[in-house]
Order: structure tokens, then sequence, then C-alpha cells
């Protein structure tokens, strides 16, 4: 039972990164009827940015991670006015072909400034917690932390703020709520600017968790928060956060008890099959009202 | 003293396909002036054209009282004091009524004024406050439709564009609906509203514009209108008249 719990954690741990990831998705596609295939991009500058910050200036998490969130973010908003702003309204096929080449961009650029091998973030938090046997070191509880934060921040601004009550009506009919006085610009920037912003914190956790960036972290990473998106359906981000931090739950599991190269296999052939069954999504989407 | 809203030689094409041809429409301040005609005779296409939300290939459109707005992108066209009602409601379904409210009220800073107009909107629509906490999609097509009009009115608008208002209501309902009409006008609101119901738009209206195949074919006083052959070639065909 200890194992199963520790399994649990572990994967609580790692899926909240995937939540944020997959919210990022969800918000941006869900407002601007755009797939941002180089949102994942963003975590993985998010990780270099760490790298840089730590290396040329200081290991302080209170700098590290503000810079790295701030760099994310200005990429993200680098995304918007590039690919995203000229191709909404357009075929999805469009803004699927002007992110993907985006991505690309961003991989070979990344690759080309720091090298095709992983790059060592040299930030260190020590110790480790215990309850019951089930153990969790302070660099994971930190940045699940981050997540959650992350998750409550972008839950709050969702629901509670006037920006927030405007993207949720461009989300659901953009025509009315321009027409009552809504700047959808705007609104494009705020959505894409958080979503990247906690792809950025998602990337600055992984390259805390495992200590190393590579250009291609975003690919793998951003495909499992993608189907997180799908199988959780755009209609709610609270559907979003909880099915990322079930994917890292099944991951965390089948690795557990079944073996740790079957993890993927196992945990998306379950949500694609959860996705067959329920082509909306487990809490629904808006394209299927 | 020049039109409050004066449209001249509006074009509008989707792609290659022209749908408005050179339309020219105005109206003055306290007026209610329908613009009527048939199922896809183009006129949810003016109004969201005078919107910002088509674009016009041509022509010009000067809201308020002279000021060219072709062009502006539609969140600066509203600020200008254009309301709208949109075509089967189209209320915010996952919003709550009341932000909803909120929603119409965008553009004014002053939280108080918000209150206040939300108060008005209470008294107006009774059945809006009693619903206020729900969510605005579970709500019955002719609680959706006040909720889609109080919504436009939040804005304290000068001009409320009105499509269709009466699409989809009981008889009951629609005799409601053009009453409405009738006393958000009083109230100081100017309103150019698209119908199909020719004859309840006839009854509240001071002018009339017969839209066909994207020409105004006629325009009058309802009167004038009804007695028009216009207005059976409009609605029924050419073999009408």
């Amino acid at each position: 039972m200890e194992q199963f719990f520790q399994q649990v954690v572990n994967g609580v741990m790692v899926g909240s990164s995937y939540a944020i990831v997959a919210l990022g998705f969800g918000l941006t596609f869900s407002v601007m009827h755009v797939l941002n295939l180089a949102h994942p991009e963003t975590a993985m500058v998010g990780a270099f940015a760490a790298f840089v910050v730590a290396t040329l200036f200081t290991t302080n998490l209170l700098v590290v991670i503000p810079l790295a969130v701030l760099a994310a973010l200005l990429a993200g908003l680098l995304i918007e006015r590039l690919a995203i702003r000229p191709t909404r309204g357009r075929h999805i096929l469009t803004s699927f072909i002007a992110t993907g080449g985006l991505s690309i961009v961003m991989q070979n650029g990344a690759q080309r400034i720091f090298g095709v091998d992983p790059v060592r973030v040299a930030v260190q938090v020590e110790g480790v917690q215990t309850v019951g046997g089930v153990i969790a070191s302070n660099m994971q509880l930190m940045t699940f932390g981050l997540a959650v934060a992350m998750m409550v921040g972008a839950r709050y601004y969702v629901r509670n703020t006037r920006w927030g009550r405007a993207t949720r009506a461009v989300s659901e009919k953009h025509e009315v709520a321009q027409a009552l006085g809504v700047d959808i610009n705007r609104v494009s920037q705020l959505t894409v600017g958080l979503s990247t912003a906690m792809a950025g914190a998602a990337g600055v956790s992984l390259a805390l968790l495992h200590s190393q960036a590579t250009p291609f972290m975003g690919a793998i990473f951003g495909t499992k928060s993608f189907v997180c998106m799908l199988v959780a359906g755009n209609r709610h981000i609270e559907g979003i956060m909880f099915v990322g931090i079930l994917l890292g739950v099944l991951e965390a599991l089948v690795a557990g008890y079944i073996s740790a190269s079957l993890r993927d296999m196992v945990a998306f052939g379950i949500l694609v099959l959860v996705l067959y069954l329920r082509p909306a999504g487990i809490f629904g989407s808006y394209e299927h009202d | 003293m020049s039109a409050l809203l004066k449209v001249t030689g509006l074009h509008v094409a989707y792609g290659p396909a022209r749908v408005i041809h050179g339309v020219d429409l105005e109206i003055n301040s306290g007026e209610i002036r329908a613009l009527l005609g048939a199922n896809g005779a183009g006129k949810t296409t003016i109004l969201k054209a005078i919107l910002g939300l088509v674009r016009a290939a041509q022509g010009a459109i000067e809201f308020p009282e002279g000021r060219l707005v072709r062009g502006l992108p539609p969140h600066k066209i509203a600020a200008l004091g254009i309301g709208w009602v949109p075509e089967g409601r189209q209320v915010f379904s996952t919003l709550s009524v009341y932000d909803n409210l909120l929603m119409g009220a965008f553009n004014e800073h002053d939280q108080q004024k918000v209150q206040q107009r939300i108060e008005e909107m209470y008294k107006l629509f009774p059945i809006i406050e009693t619903r206020r906490g729900q969510i605005a999609g579970s709500l019955s097509g002719g609680e959706q439709q006040m909720l889609a009009i109080a919504r436009a009115l939040m804005s304290a608008p000068t001009l409320l564009l009105m499509d269709e208002p009466s699409l989809g209501l009981a008889p009951r309902l629609v005799r409601d609906v053009f009453e409405l009409v009738r006393t958000i006008n009083q109230r100081g609101v100017s309103i150019l509203m698209v119908e199909q119901n020719a004859r309840q738009a006839l009854r509240v209206a001071n002018w009339a514009y017969l839209l066909e195949g994207g020409h105004i074919v006629g325009s009058g006083t309802p009167t004038q209108i009804e007695q028009s052959d216009a207005i059976k070639r409009a609605y029924i065909g050419r073999q009408a008249s």
C-alpha cells in the first residue's frame, strides 16, 4: 500500500506540470480557436531561461523561477503576434502550420544556441519530507506548489476578473463579445500570455526536477499535455487540471507496477479509449454543443 | 442636424460573392426604423457591417452624427454607443445571468454606474432578477431574449440594433417584445430593427426600409410600406407583383 501511495504522490507531482501545460493548450484553443503547436516550446524556453540565469547570475529560486516564467511569457507574446493573431478566424490548419513551423524554428534555434546535448541546470533544493512512509523531496513539493499556484491563479483570473469574464465570453461567442466592447486582440494576448507563463512554470519545474534542459524537451511533454486537453474537453479548466494530474498518476502506477517502458503506451491507451467513448472529452467541449 | 446613423453606398462581399449592393439608410435620434426583408435578403449582414463585424467593401458608415466608423474594430464602434441584440439571442450560455449583464457594461469602469444599470434592468425585466445566479443557458427562449436585450442596454447605448427580436418566440411573448421596443425607445434610445415579422415591426416603427437581394427596394412610413407592392415582392418574390 505504501508503494501505491508513493507512486500516486510521484504521479501527482509530475501530473501537475502536465496539467498547467494542458491548461494553456486548452485556454488558447477554446478562446482563440487556434491550436498552438509552439506552446510546449515555451516550456523549453522556461527551462533554458532557468539554465541561463542559474549559470550566469544566481541559483536563488526566487529569481530563477520568475525570470524563467517571464521569458516563456515573452516568447508566448511573440508567438501570438507572429503566428496566432494573423491566423485567427482562418481554417484551423492555417494556425496549425504557422505555429508548427514556429515550433521547429524554436527547437532548432535552441539547438543552435545551446547544442544538442542536455545542459545542466545546477539548482539544488535539499531535503525530503516523509509522511507515513511516503517520501516527497522538497524540490518536488516546491514545483508542485508552483503548479498549484499557477492553476489557482489561472482559475481566479478566468472566474473572477473582468478580463477573465471577457475571455470566457470570447471563447463562447467572440462576435457578441466584440460588439459589447471587448478588444479581441487584447484577449488573445492575455490568453496566450497566461498560457505560456504556465508552460514556462512547467518547463522550469522539469528543468529543476531533472537538473537539465534539452532543445526537444517540449515535444513529448507537449504531446501528453495536448492529449490531456482533448480527453478533458475544453469546457472546464478544472477538468483539464484533473486529467493532467490523472495522466501523471497513471504513468507512475504503470511504471511502478508494470514496467517503466510501458508507461506511455498504457497511459495513452487509456486516454485514447476515453476519447473514443466520449469524443467531446470527459467534461465536454464547446464545439460539441 | 445630421442623422445619428448614416449608411451611404454600402457594399459587402463574402469572398467573390457580393451580398449587399450600395445600401443607403439612416436613422435620426429618437426614431425606430425597421429593416424588412425575407430570409437571406442581407439584413443581418448590414447590421454586422455597421458593428464592424464584417468588413464593408465600399461605402461610408457615420456614427454618431457624422463620425466615420468604417474600418474601426468592433470594440471601438461599440464604445461609441451602439448596442446589439443579435439574432437567436446568443446569450453567453455558460456565464451566469449576472455575468451576462456585466459583460454588457464591459466598457463602463464606474462600478457604481454598473450596479445602478443592473438595478434598472431588474426593474425593467423582473424575471431576470429572479434568475440572476442561474447559468444563462438554462433560461427559456423568452427569458434569454429578455437577457439579450438587457445585456445590450447595459452599455447605455444611444442606438440599439435589434436583429429579429421576435424570432422563435410564442405569440404572447412576441407582443411583449414589441411593447418593450416601444418602452426602450421612450427612454431615448434610437432603434434600428431587423425583422421578418413585418406586420408587428411596422406597428412600432416610424420608418421602414425594404431589402431584397441586398438592394434597398423601397422605403417609407409604415402606411406607405404596407400599401406598396414592394413589400409583397420583398417577402414573397417577384411573381407576387
